[in-house]
């Protein structure tokens, strides 16, 4: 029975008795610590979901390519139109905020990601990019909500947050401990009548020490204060400073816009989720992808300049993936089906910032589909190992290696 | 935790130190259901003790409400909209003359964690939510036996397909792990063995069904037993099995008891209720709920208030009708929405309540729920629901509020800060009671439990 | 009023109701009318002296003063005729016995509330010697005026009297009860004389009485200035006066326009309105969501602008009327809102057609092609950018058919939509019992039927499939060929082992075609009956003369919730979080005052100079 209390209490309270020791230190302290000291611990990671399956071929156009005119008889993006990178492959126009960050050394673009025996399914394409599953286990669990299960580097209080409606992303699917989902910076908001009173009462009230033998009193006590304190940064961010008028005012733009809020309020959150949906684009394709498109590099752009002019930006990264690219052929309704590999994004100010890997090329087919090159959990362990300071082998159920994303 | 257990779990009696008032009353309804009015507490302390909690186990009085919601919840379940359900249990822990019964079914809907927006279908949610409550002051097989053939636990499990070939380990695995024994009482080869058991296990239309031709009749070695067992006989064996009596006394004993840890020598007491009496739950639970340590200091003030204890208990002990879909969308802000647990584990509790993003929310739902619009009071407004006179200063009924709803007492200072806003100049009665209870939710005792 | 406005308002009133049918026949003289119109009242602003000869001679017509006595600026303005007659008809009104013979109102009759208000109104009735309601009859006999100013906040409020003698006892006796009632030490009113009156002041509020005038304000300064206004206007025999809101162009406008009928009239000064920055979206002159636009677009596109907007609104037996009016010139609507006018503003809704036992009909004119066209120059960016999802993902469902092109632009502007109660099958009993809903349109080109049929045919195929999956039960496919129309639908059939929910049997969706109608319903029953009746029509293109015309019809309604008492008990439980006894006599209660609603009809007109809003409340007198 020994060894079955031993487990119990550290999958159970282990977590819980971490908190309660970050809790013993006075408050204001820790904080103080966390603004100064930028170690790996201090990182951030912001997952983008572009849920639908995004297009990459014109996303990151492979303009010098005769093979893309061919397949995309209506849908190709002029090789005078391309937002170019190199003699080879160009950003699509709308992305005019990406080519901005690759200028400024701020985008890592990862070509030619997918998985070996690709699934077109959306469900279980995105499950198996949410769960990056590991044998033997049931299949509610998600790489990052392993993290926030398993890493004392997530051990703290709200270590992930993900920022929208609706249901929690698998990814973020944990065993034992609770993910917040919170859809508005108003959850921060105390509604409260007369707040000037409310809060100076209870600050009054919280200066009186309570009895010290009791240690969840103890805990409560402490957690109210931060409470407080966070509400009132968080508030006065909300109330005063221009961040949500400097990013557009598309859905997306809105969710990044509050999360840099967050990331400034000093909230102790590592990882941040958002979606960003639409990108199922079997018919009239192009008009859509483009409004999708530039919503997601004008929202990430905004993202960077604001977390850059707060200071965040060396410490944040920003993380795209969509369940699958799609076919190399266009239909014939002006939109393309499901498909495979496709190239993700990685934005932050510490990124190697250009293209990795190579583009999967339209000569070597498989099936109309592009051939993968890179294996998303090569990505995820990048990010675990050389972002979060989090040992990516116990998480992804194996080892792997890691590429060469940041310049840290 | 130096206490023998022998005695922490041997029957309590009010006596002239520890005698039988409001505040006992209320730590006993706080517990073993969602707070009473500081009316209804004063009868418990009438009625006495034994009174009291004979009166948690008695069921009967609940066929006329329980009728009163039945073609309700029919409504609400077909209109399949899980979020329509989860307003509707609310509704029922507000209403419910049963209080120690939906507090039983919520904990063991904990237990056999549930999601509503994974399994989709509002009816079987609805099935198991009854099945739950059928068995909750029942015994432990039925309702491993149901939960184990119950269509909303094997969607969300994705157990709805155990083919011969092969064995869908899922519903095998979280049977042992979470429901009965605990990591570390079973071995890979036990789920391997158990999940042979339950091949032909369907569900097919929204119904369980088994399907023979899928079942595997060879041997199978379950936990050291052999034997050509079926599902059934798997469930029984889990159930047998040693560590199942010590998992689940200590699953109540942190639900209902102490936020603490606690460890298997200290529940084994109540452990061996459990085996003595076949695991018959109503028989454990007045152990429980009578017992010394359940009374102590220790115990007293030792949980984190739940976010749907805090705002079912404010509603009842207030007599506030609330919009209850409001109240979803405000708990499920907490985390704490039922028929919507966030994973396979259910709740985690204690100390995970509460964080910079909830404790704010906390403060803000009480904030809505006293201050009136869109509530009302059943009483006609808050003064007279927290029990106040005409022209009476807090004094007369401040104490008394207080000692229904806080565990342990409030610090001077803290007293007469809520007395200076209760009895202050200006503004309607209401308008201050309500500012009063708010503050009070914003100081830390008020969330504990 | 001045002979001459009034035989321009009967002009008018005789043209109005005839409504756009004839405009194609009095077109030309309309507009040189219209013409004279616009003259008149310009040439009050041109010509001092023609005003003020208006004024002064409704001045001296004293039953006409009412808004003389407001500035300006004054933002609201409402007056109300015989305001007695309207309280003695809702006090003899047929649907008083009823209404109080109800439980819950029965209790609120015996409130202590309601005791003690009656209790003082006893008080007042001894102390004046009369009943209240005769008293209010003749205290109210010269018309009730209310003007508010949205920027100040300052309210004031001008009655005349019949009876001077009665209006002086009123207030000496409403005084003296203030006075009683006064726990405080201080007074609470001051009184003083002014032009011949008395002014009473109190804290927050200030009344007065000059002869058979009583006036009231929040504002001290606005009653002494309404005073002022009233003791010029009555003494004064100088065609000179100040002026007030009865001399701005907007409000002559209204006035002149205005039911005499009508009980009561309101005035609202948009300008102002928009200043003060109040409600801005209203008057934006465009939104950024889509239903909002397609809906509203023009009716944003005349607040954007017009001066004023007003009302008459008249109480009878029958029913409850409104007719609201919005200055707008329709043929300058603008091109990107052509879908909502149609071109010179002449679109015009089909008439309604009638089939028996509907719930309501909307009938319009929205040209949806050219609304979703026409994105990009009503909407900004980034809703464009949404709506291009919207349509790649459409396309998509319609079988990679163009929406917004072949789809929305396929049909004609002319819209009908209808809803009517659904009679289910033998053991099918579903909990949620929705009623049936078809839309009606007319296809540009009657070859692209098939394409549509297809586009049906495919997405019930995808429905079947997502179904499947989810095990639930499937639809099957008919296709007829009946008297006069084609019908393609489908019916979910329930399997021998179905013990699901039966709520998908709400749903048989079908299609239908008759000539160029395209129907799309719901339900197969529905999109039948409605065929038959196209089928049966005379002249299957009439147009009616509204824009909008939406018809509610009460009995139905009240079937159709009877049919989900359950339901709707179980939602009053849930959102007011009762038990269900208080549960259901709240929704008993609704559906009793059900049979009293006889049905409503909303008629939105655009005429040549304004828009026009009817809306009737009419009431039923069950026999029971």
């Amino acid at each position: 029975m020994m060894t079955t209390r031993r487990q119990f209490i550290q999958t159970a309270f282990g977590s819980a008795a971490l908190v309660s020791m970050s809790h013993s230190v006075p408050a204001v302290l820790l904080g103080a610590s966390r603004q100064t000291a930028l170690s790996g611990e201090d990182r951030i990671l912001i997952v983008i979901e572009l849920g639908g399956g995004n297009d990459g071929l014109n996303t990151v156009v492979p303009y010098g390519d005769e093979n893309y005119y061919k397949n995309r008889f209506t849908l190709a993006i002029g090789r005078n139109d391309v937002l170019k990178i190199d003699d080879h492959v160009g950003l699509h126009p709308s992305l005019r905020g990406f080519s901005k960050l690759l200028e400024q050394q701020q985008l890592a673009i990862v070509q030619g990601v997918g998985y070996p025996n690709p699934n077109r399914s959306h469900f279980e394409s995105m499950d198996l990019w949410h769960t990056a599953h590991r044998v033997s286990e049931n299949a509610h669990l998600g790489w990052l909500g392993r993290c926030v299960d398993e890493s004392p580097v997530l051990a703290g209080e709200l270590p992930a947050i993900h920022y929208g409606d609706g249901r929690q992303p698998l990814a973020l699917g944990t065993r034992t401990r609770q993910v917040a989902s919170i859809n508005s910076l108003e959850q921060f908001r105390l509604n409260v009548g007369n707040k000037r009173k409310f809060t100076d009462t209870i600050r009054g009230d919280l200066a009186i020490r309570r009895d010290s033998n009791n240690e969840l009193l103890g805990f409560i006590h402490e957690s109210a204060g931060l409470a407080l304190r966070t509400s009132e940064r968080i508030e006065n961010v909300l109330d005063t400073s221009s961040t949500a008028r400097d990013f557009p005012g598309t859905s997306l733009g809105r969710k990044l816009a509050a999360i840099s809020q967050l990331v400034d309020s000093g909230l102790p959150t590592r990882i941040y989720y958002v979606t960003h949906n639409g990108f199922d684009t079997h018919s009239n394709q192009a008009a859509a992808h483009s409004g999708l498109l530039s919503e997601l590099g004008d929202a990430i752009a905004a993202l960077m300049t604001d977390l850059q002019q707060r200071g965040h930006d060396k410490r944040t990264a920003v993380l795209t993936f969509s369940e699958f690219g799609r076919r190399v052929r266009e239909n014939a309704s002006r939109g393309t089906d499901h498909g495979t590999a496709a190239p993700l994004f990685i934005a932050g100010g510490a990124v190697r910032a250009g293209l990795t890997n190579k583009h999967p090329g339209l000569t070597e087919l498989d099936q109309g589909d592009l051939k993968f090159s890179t294996d998303y959990r090569n990505v995820y362990a990048t990010v675990l190992d050389k972002w979060l300071g989090i040992d990516s082998t116990p998480i992804l159920g194996k080892s792997y290696d890691s590429l060469d994303l940041f310049r840290v | 935790m130096r206490i023998d257990p022998i005695s922490a779990w041997s029957a309590w009696r009010p006596d002239e130190r520890e005698p039988w008032n409001l505040m006992r009353a209320a730590h006993l309804m706080r517990r073993a259901g969602f707070s009473s009015s500081p009316d209804q507490l004063d009868v418990m302390v009438q009625d006495g003790f034994d009174v009291s909690v004979d009166r948690l186990f008695a069921c009967d009085g609940a066929k006329v409400f329980d009728e009163s919601m039945e073609s309700t919840e029919q409504v609400l379940s077909s209109a399949q909209d899980p979020n329509a359900l989860a307003s509707w249990w609310l509704l029922r822990m507000v209403k419910s003359p049963t209080p120690f019964l939906e507090k039983m079914t919520l904990f063991w809907h904990g237990h056999f964690a549930t999601g509503a927006e994974k399994v989709a279908d509002s009816r079987s949610m609805l099935r198991q939510n009854r099945l739950l409550r059928d068995h909750a002051l029942g015994k432990f097989e039925p309702m491993v036996q149901g939960i184990s053939q119950d269509v909303a636990m094997l969607v969300y499990l994705d157990s709805t397909d155990n083919r011969k070939t092969r064995p869908n380990e899922n519903y095998a695995r979280e049977l042992m792990e979470l429901f009965c024994l605990g990591p570390g009482n079973y071995s890979e080869d036990d789920i391997k063995e158990l999940a042979r058991c339950f091949t032909g296990w369907e569900v097919r239309r929204n119904e369980f069904r088994f399907n023979k031709n899928q079942h595997d009749q060879g041997e199978k070695t379950v936990l050291g037993k052999n034997g050509k067992f079926d599902g059934d006989e798997g469930v029984r064996i889990v159930i047998d099995h040693p560590a199942t009596s010590d998992f689940i006394a200590r699953k109540l004993i942190n639900f209902f008891v102490t936020d603490d840890v606690v460890d298997g020598p200290f529940c084994e007491p109540v452990a061996k209720t459990l085996r003595e009496s076949d695991f018959d739950f109503s028989i454990a639970m007045r152990q429980i709920l009578s017992s010394k340590y359940f009374w102590s200091s220790q115990c007293i003030g030792k949980k984190v208030r739940n976010p749907v204890e805090m705002a079912i208990g404010l509603i009842r002990g207030l007599g506030i009708n609330f919009n209850m879909n409001e109240l979803r969308d405000r708990l499920a802000a907490l985390g704490h929405l039922p028929l919507f647990p966030p994973n396979v584990k259910g709740w985690e509790g204690g100390r995970h309540w509460i964080n910079a993003s909830t404790f704010i929310g906390r403060v803000n739902l009480v904030r809505q729920l006293v201050s009136g619009a869109p509530a009302t009071f059943e009483a006609g407004s808050l003064a007279k629901a927290v029990g106040t006179r005409d022209g009476q200063q807090s004094g007369d009924w401040l104490p008394r509020l207080l000692d229904g709803f806080l565990p342990i007492p409030l610090q001077p200072s803290s007293l007469s800060s809520l007395t200076a806003i209760a009895d202050r100049n200006g503004d309607g009665q209401d308008q201050r009671i309500a500012d009063m209870i708010t503050t009070l939710a914003g100081m830390p005792e008020f969330h504990l439990n | 009023m001045s002979k001459l406005s009034r035989s321009k308002t009967n002009f008018l009133k005789s043209n109005v109701p005839v409504g756009p049918k004839m405009f194609g026949r009095l077109n030309a003289p309309f507009r040189t009318l219209l013409l004279l119109l616009t003259v008149a009242s310009a040439s009050d602003v041109v010509f001092p002296s023609a005003s003020n000869a208006f004024q002064s001679r409704s001045a001296q017509d004293n039953s006409e003063i009412g808004a003389e006595l407001f500035p300006v600026e004054t933002t609201i303005y409402l007056r109300l005729e015989r305001g007695g007659d309207v309280v003695e008809r809702l006090l003899n009104h047929p649907l008083r016995n009823p209404i109080e013979a109800l439980d819950q109102v029965k209790a609120g009759l015996k409130s202590p509330q309601f005791l003690q208000f009656k209790l003082g109104v006893g008080l007042i009735e001894s102390q004046v010697g009369e009943q209240w309601l005769p008293a209010i009859k003749s205290l109210t006999g010269g018309g009730v005026n209310v003007g508010f100013d949205a920027k100040s906040q300052v309210i004031g409020i001008a009655v005349k009297s019949d009876d001077e003698e009665l209006l002086r006892k009123t207030a000496g006796a409403i005084l003296g009860f203030a006075k009683t009632s006064n726990k405080g030490d201080k007074p609470v009113f001051e009184v003083s004389d002014y032009h011949g009156g008395k002014v009473a002041k109190f804290e927050k509020a200030t009344i007065a009485r000059m002869g058979a005038w009583f006036l009231a304000s929040n504002n001290h300064a606005e009653l002494i200035s309404m005073a002022d206004r009233l003791h010029e206007l009555e003494t004064s025999t100088e065609s000179k006066q100040k002026s007030s809101l009865a001399s701005t162009t907007p409000f002559l406008d209204a006035w002149q326009a205005r039911d005499i009928k009508a009980n009561g009239f309101v005035f609202a000064n948009l300008q102002p309105l928009r200043d003060s920055g109040a409600a801005k979206e209203l008057f934006a002159g465009s939104t950024d969501q889509p239903a909002v636009e397609l809906f509203f677009g023009g009716i944003l596109e005349a607040l954007q602008e017009a001066s004023f907007v007003s009302a008459n609104i008249s109480i009878n037996d029958q029913q409850i009327a409104a007719n609201v009016r919005l200055p707008y010139m329709a043929d300058e609507s603008p091109e990107n809102r052509e879908f909502f006018f149609g071109n010179m503003g002449l679109g015009r809704a089909p008439v309604p057609i009638e089939v028996p036992g509907l719930i309501g009909q909307v009938v319009t004119y929205r040209n949806l092609g050219s609304w979703w066209l026409s994105k990009e120059e009503l909407f900004p960016e980034n809703v464009v950018a949404q709506l291009a999802q919207g349509d790649s993902q459409l396309s998509t469902l319609f079988g990679g058919v163009d929406f917004g092109q072949d789809v929305l632009g396929g049909l004609h502007p002319e819209m009908r939509l209808l809803v009517k109660e659904q009679t289910f099958g033998e053991g099918i009993d579903p909990d949620i019992k929705l009623p049936a809903i078809a839309i009606v349109s007319r296809l540009q080109n009657p070859d692209s039927e098939r394409r549509f049929r297809i586009s049906f045919q495919s997405l019930v195929g995808l429905l079947n499939l997502d179904d499947s999956g989810m095990d639930r039960p499937q639809i099957e496919l008919v296709s007829t060929r009946e008297d006069g129309y084609q019908l393609t639908g489908g019916q979910y059939f329930p399997e021998g082992d179905y013990s699901g929910d039966l709520f998908v049997f709400n749903f048989s969706p079908a299609m239908a075609f008759h000539d160029d109608y395209m129907i799309v319903s719901s339900t197969m029953e529905f999109a039948r009956e409605i065929a038959e009746s196209i089928r049966d029509l005379d002249d299957n293109t009439a147009t009616s003369d509204s824009n909008t015309l939406i018809q509610l019809h009460g009995a139905p309604i009240k079937h159709a919730l009877a049919a989900n008492r359950e339901s709707l008990i179980a939602n009053s439980m849930v959102e007011r979080g009762t038990g269900r006894d208080e549960a259901e006599s709240q929704i008993d209660l609704l559906l009793e005052l059900l049979d009293y609603a006889g049905g409503a009809k909303l008629d939105y007109r655009i005429e040549p100079d304004a828009m026009q809003l009817d809306l009737q409340l009419k009431f039923a007198n069950p026999a029971r």
